[in-house]
């Protein structure tokens, strides 16, 4: 096994075998600008996303964190692409505060999970954000893009 | 540096009438509003971005402190010189230097009086949003420094909301432009890092502020109650029903008492409680809404309401706010204010926490506080000259910062963590939290020479 295949073996014994993507044809479909990774990772906690980088980084790895994609024509092109870390396992709400009008939710929710949330608990509130691609953009995708509207 | 040798250099760069290093100025500038002093070893005051410049690339040769200073109405240490250094103080360079009303935007020097800048915008019809209690004499540079809230920061946030870029002098003297016009600026946001950093990043020379045209119509109410309970609650069924007013202010007895005796604004001085609920925007609508929020208080058991029929009457029910610091502090020698957050669901529970914990210590506690926001400010009364007391109101100071975290809140709501709060620090933050916090530190002001001892505590103690 050369080094190139056994730090991504590793990447398997740290989130399990399943939610690491290795199949080139897949891989194709995480290309940011022709540039595939080597592999796609979705943790499904934030304990295994801080032990993904902390390997990521002890192997000089790139990461390049990704909700649902829908901002792939935005920013700018990485040079070199290792390891794409998918967020859309980390998607619950962990927080509901009606009475104090706020919300804490993981990153890879979805804001049309957020907003069907909102709408039907209480009397109904709503996130005032409308980017692109509402029922696909993730949370996190929208912070880390400011995101606004188009 | 030899102190004579220093003063000869700094008259040399900004000339001798922005020095001051009497001993009495020195003792002018050694404290703030807060309960710390210390002096400064020298004082400049600047007149220009180049000036603060200069001074700044002098002290970083020369690894002297600087701690920039506006009027020093802070309330937590943020400007006081603990370790010594070159005060600079930002009140000369006072200018408005840009008027662009059609953009909404202003741009000002720091050392510009909240409440000039404000009175300024009124003859245009327009308005700077945040209102700390002191604008009288807080400074725009100032209220960034400790990111200051105010009474409509309910509605509006806090300072750093309307702040949307500076100029900023690093700590080797070179001066950078962070953020800018626009409400979204590419890059990094820098301003979400500066704002509330308490001059320990850098020195802001130059602010973009947002401005907003003046509400057309504004209804100011004030609601009288027997209980605090009932007041609290009162808070928070206005929000659940969807409604923000633009305040929801609260006093309690003690301060209610204080203020009717130094002001006679009318309060009734045996009310458990009184409420300030003010709301602005459009004139339709706004009776509707008075309505609801009326029929709410009344459920809630309200004793009296008083709307104000015209701006006098309004000025009368702010300046009973506004003076409330103020009028407590003639009750005793000192007072010692704390800022804590709450979920403003637990402000009811935690205020009884607080009356208990006066008893506890044996000190009177009065309350003043930004109810809408869960914010809460307990003034504890005693006399520093006792020193048994002053004993007791650090430790009760302690344990309401404590009580306000283990209500789900944190240790401050607009007055910074200066050198009062720094060991509350770790009732919020992971050493991690406070080690990433760090790495930001050391990226501005790689020798800790900006305002040092301020808001980081030193050794990483875990929560």
């Amino acid at each position: 096994m050369s080094h190139s295949t056994q730090w991504v073996s590793a990447l398997k014994g740290i989130i399990g075998e399943t939610n690491v993507i290795q199949d080139p044809d897949q891989l194709k479909g995480y290309a940011v600008d022709g540039l595939a990774p080597r592999a796609v990772v979705s943790p499904g906690s934030v304990e295994e996303v801080s032990k993904l980088l902390a390997y990521a980084h002890s192997e000089k790895r790139t990461v390049v964190p990704r909700g649902n994609g829908t901002k792939m024509a935005a920013g700018g092109i990485p040079g070199k692409i290792d390891l794409i870390l998918s967020m859309l396992r980390i998607n619950r709400i962990t927080e509901h505060d009606i009475p104090n009008l706020s919300l804490s939710v993981e990153a890879g929710i979805t804001l049309l999970e957020v907003q069907k949330k909102l709408a039907g608990a209480g009397k109904g509130s709503f996130l005032p954000l409308d980017p692109p691609y509402t029922e696909r953009a993730t949370i996190g995708g929208i912070i880390a893009a400011s995101t606004t509207t188009t | 540096m030899e102190k004579d040798k220093m003063i000869s250099e700094l008259v040399r760069l900004v000339g001798k009438e922005n020095v001051l290093c009497s001993d009495m100025h020195l003792k002018l500038y050694e404290y703030d509003a807060s309960l710390i002093r210390s002096k400064p070893d020298c004082i400049v005051c600047p007149t220009s971005t180049e000036q603060v410049s200069k001074v700044v690339k002098f002290a970083h040769d020369h690894k002297i402190p600087v701690i920039a200073r506006g009027s020093g109405t802070n309330l937590s240490g943020g400007s006081v010189a603990v370790r010594g250094g070159i005060a600079i103080v930002l009140t000369r360079m006072n200018r408005i230097l840009e008027m662009d009303i059609e953009n909404l935007r202003v741009v000002v020097q720091p050392g510009v009086v909240t409440l000039d800048l404000k009175n300024v915008l009124a003859r245009h019809g327009y308005l700077y949003q945040p209102d700390p209690a002191s604008e009288k004499v807080t400074t725009i540079g100032g209220n960034f420094g400790e990111n200051s809230g105010g009474p409509h920061c309910l509605k509006y946030g806090v300072t750093s909301n309307h702040v949307l870029g500076v100029e900023l002098v690093l700590y080797d003297g070179q001066v950078v432009e962070v953020g800018g016009k626009a409400l979204d600026n590419p890059g990094y946001d820098l301003m979400g890092v500066l704002g509330g950093s308490e001059g320990t990043l850098g020195i802001v020379t130059q602010a973009v502020l947002r401005i907003m045209p003046k509400a057309e119509a504004v209804k100011t109410m004030l609601c009288i109650f027997n209980s605090i309970e009932d007041g609290g609650n009162t808070v928070t069924a206005i929000i659940g029903e969807g409604i923000i007013p633009a305040t929801l202010e609260m006093m309690d007895n003690l301060t209610i008492k204080a203020v009717e005796e130094a002001y006679h604004v009318g309060f009734p001085t045996d009310a458990a409680a009184i409420l300030i609920i003010e709301l602005d925007g459009l004139k339709d609508g706004m009776e509707r809404l008075t309505e609801r929020i009326l029929a709410i208080c009344r459920q809630h058991n309200v004793r009296e309401i008083r709307v104000a029929k015209d701006q006098a009457e309004r000025d009368k029910i702010w300046a009973g706010r506004k003076g409330a610091f103020g009028a407590v502090g003639r009750l005793r020698p000192n007072y010692l204010v704390n800022d804590g957050t709450v979920p403003r669901t637990r402000l009811p529970e935690t205020l009884a926490k607080v009356v208990e914990i006066g008893k506890k210590y044996k000190l009177p506690i009065a309350n003043v506080f930004h109810a809408g926001d869960g914010n809460l400010h307990p003034l504890i009364l005693f006399d520093e000259r006792d020193k048994d007391e002053l004993t007791r109101v650090h430790a009760a100071a302690m344990e309401i910062m404590k009580l306000c975290v283990d209500m789900g809140g944190t240790i401050s709501g607009e007055h910074g963590i200066g050198v009062e709060k720094i060991q509350g620090m770790s009732f919020i933050f992971s050493a991690s939290d406070i080690a990433a916090m760090k790495k930001v530190k050391a990226a501005f002001d790689p020798e800790n020479m900006f305002n040092p001892g301020k808001v980081l505590p030193e050794t990483e103690k875990a929560a």
